[in-house]
């Protein structure tokens, strides 16, 4: 049996996380396009991924990750704490995802935060060859992720996917740890729900 | 510890979000109950399905990613002011900015509804081509020959200027007619709109300088040291942007330059006077 904060994704996610070399962000800041590489290196992945939870359509969050990238380095001075940079990084995403659902929807295009039914158009279930999962399992909770709304559908990236803390998700969202954990559960019950038959179809529980 | 309990804070206990205390309470209840670690171990597999799906779905950026990124970079100028990117303030937040804050945003306010009339003037103007080569003078306009009593050259003089000289001379004592001004060109429009901003960005700073100088002590002199160094880099902006202008009176982008500097500026002296 696990114990706590042994869950293996988990490990593997945090050990993505953890923080770079002092001094690079210093270096950023200061312009080195070299140290700014690092950064992105470190965290390019979580928050490309970040970003295709909401828009599930790579090119789109491709664009938006380069927006992301792009903002951060030009407001890296802003960033009052260094320790804090993958949070301050997925804000920044947040908000560039946010406004993309919102130029969206003005031109009336159907894929944004809050309009998860939208994202069918684009879902693409790539599954790499030698993955472990069921296909039909993946799509699910796909499937299921879309459907949560959006405070659901952040709070439930940031802390399964991503491992943050309560209070890293707060300053992320602006919600409150009470809202954040009432949406985290509601999320999980939900993707659940959506998940279940599929769990026994693939024999996984 | 009741099951209830127990099983209301079993996700915060795995993720490590409660006190130790209470994590000691709810392993402890673990250990005795069955139906809690059966749940436990619920969410144990749920969390390793999920980090299971995270790792073969996300995205791995490509190369071609950075590249563009660093092609958007290296296009702008280097301004790394000190302006986190954060929530928008609440409402009320506003009412407690001092006064000389908020005439400072009201200035910055004007110039953003001047530049933008500016632009709507140009625009229209674009439309009315036959406008604009009116307003720009013509080589006999200039070289018309001069006599002492001539009148300052406007606008309805010059769309008239194939008339002879002497046409347009009025008697010294005689009835004047007020003189129009002189109808700018496009270039002088924008010139002037440029001066006018920089006049004003320059008052916005003024007051900030002012509201900054007297909360300076109570800064953390991390934020002071940065503040000093973000601001020698706007104003480096600032100079050669200037420089440009000068030599180039007609470069429009060293203009556009020299504007977004201010605001840069603005917004840096704003984020360190609302700490």
């Amino acid at each position: 049996m696990m114990s706590e904060y042994a869950i293996q994704g988990g490990k593997r996610a945090r050990m993505a996380f953890t923080e770079i070399a002092p001094g690079v962000v210093d270096r950023a800041r200061r312009g080195d396009e070299e140290a700014f590489h690092l950064i992105f290196n470190r965290y390019g992945r979580p928050v490309l991924s970040f970003i295709n939870n909401f828009v599930q359509n790579r090119e789109l969050a491709e664009e938006l990750a380069q927006e992301t990238f792009v903002r951060a380095y030009r407001s890296l001075g802003g960033l009052r704490d260094d320790l804090r940079l993958s949070t301050w990084l997925f804000g920044i995403a947040r908000n560039v995802v946010r406004e993309s659902a919102r130029q969206l929807r003005k031109d009336e295009r159907k894929v944004g935060l809050d309009e998860p039914e939208s994202l069918r158009l684009e879902s693409k279930g790539i599954l790499p060859e030698g993955a472990m999962l069921d296909r039909e399992l993946t799509e699910a909770i796909q499937k299921a992720l879309l459907a949560l709304d959006d405070d659901k559908r952040i709070v439930f990236s940031l802390k399964v996917f991503h491992e943050k803390s309560y209070e890293e998700i707060s300053e992320i969202t602006g919600h409150s740890v009470g809202k954040l954990k009432t949406d985290l559960h509601r999320a999980r019950l939900e993707i659940r729900r959506r998940v279940a038959p599929y769990l026994k179809t693939a024999d996984c529980l | 510890m009741n099951c209830e309990r127990c099983q209301t804070e079993l996700e915060d206990f795995l993720y490590g979000e409660l006190t130790e205390r209470r994590a000691g309470e709810v392993r402890a209840h673990l250990a005795d109950c069955a139906a809690c670690a059966a749940v436990r171990a619920q969410l144990d597999r749920e969390n390793e399905i999920f980090a299971q799906f995270y790792d073969e779905t996300a995205l791995e950026p490509g190369a071609e990613m950075w590249t563009a990124i660093r092609a958007r970079i290296e296009a702008e100028p280097v301004i790394t002011a000190v302006k986190p990117e954060r929530r928008a303030p609440r409402w009320f937040e506003w009412l407690l900015v001092p006064v000389v804050l908020r005439q400072a945003a009201f200035a910055a306010l004007l110039i953003a509804v001047s530049v933008g009339l500016t632009v709507l003037v140009l625009k229209r103007d674009e439309k009315a081509p036959v406008d604009v080569a009116r307003a720009t003078p013509t080589p006999q306009a200039s070289a018309s020959p001069t006599t002492d009593n001539r009148q300052p050259t406007t606008d309805n003089q010059l769309s008239t200027n194939r008339q002879p000289a002497t046409d347009n001379r009025q008697p010294t004592t005689g009835n004047r007619q007020p003189a129009t001004p002189r109808r700018l060109t496009e270039q002088e429009m924008i010139n002037q709109q440029i001066a006018r901003a920089e006049r004003e960005y320059q008052g916005a700073i003024r007051l900030l300088d002012r509201a900054i100088a007297k909360r300076r002590d109570g800064l953390d002199s991390n934020v002071i040291r940065q503040y000093e160094s973000s601001l020698a880099l706007i104003e480096d902006s600032i100079a050669q942007s200037r420089r440009a202008l000068r030599a180039k009176p007609d470069d429009a982008t060293a203009g556009q330059f020299l504007l977004a500097a201010y605001a840069k500026k603005i917004e840096l002296m704003q984020d360190i006077a609302m700490r």
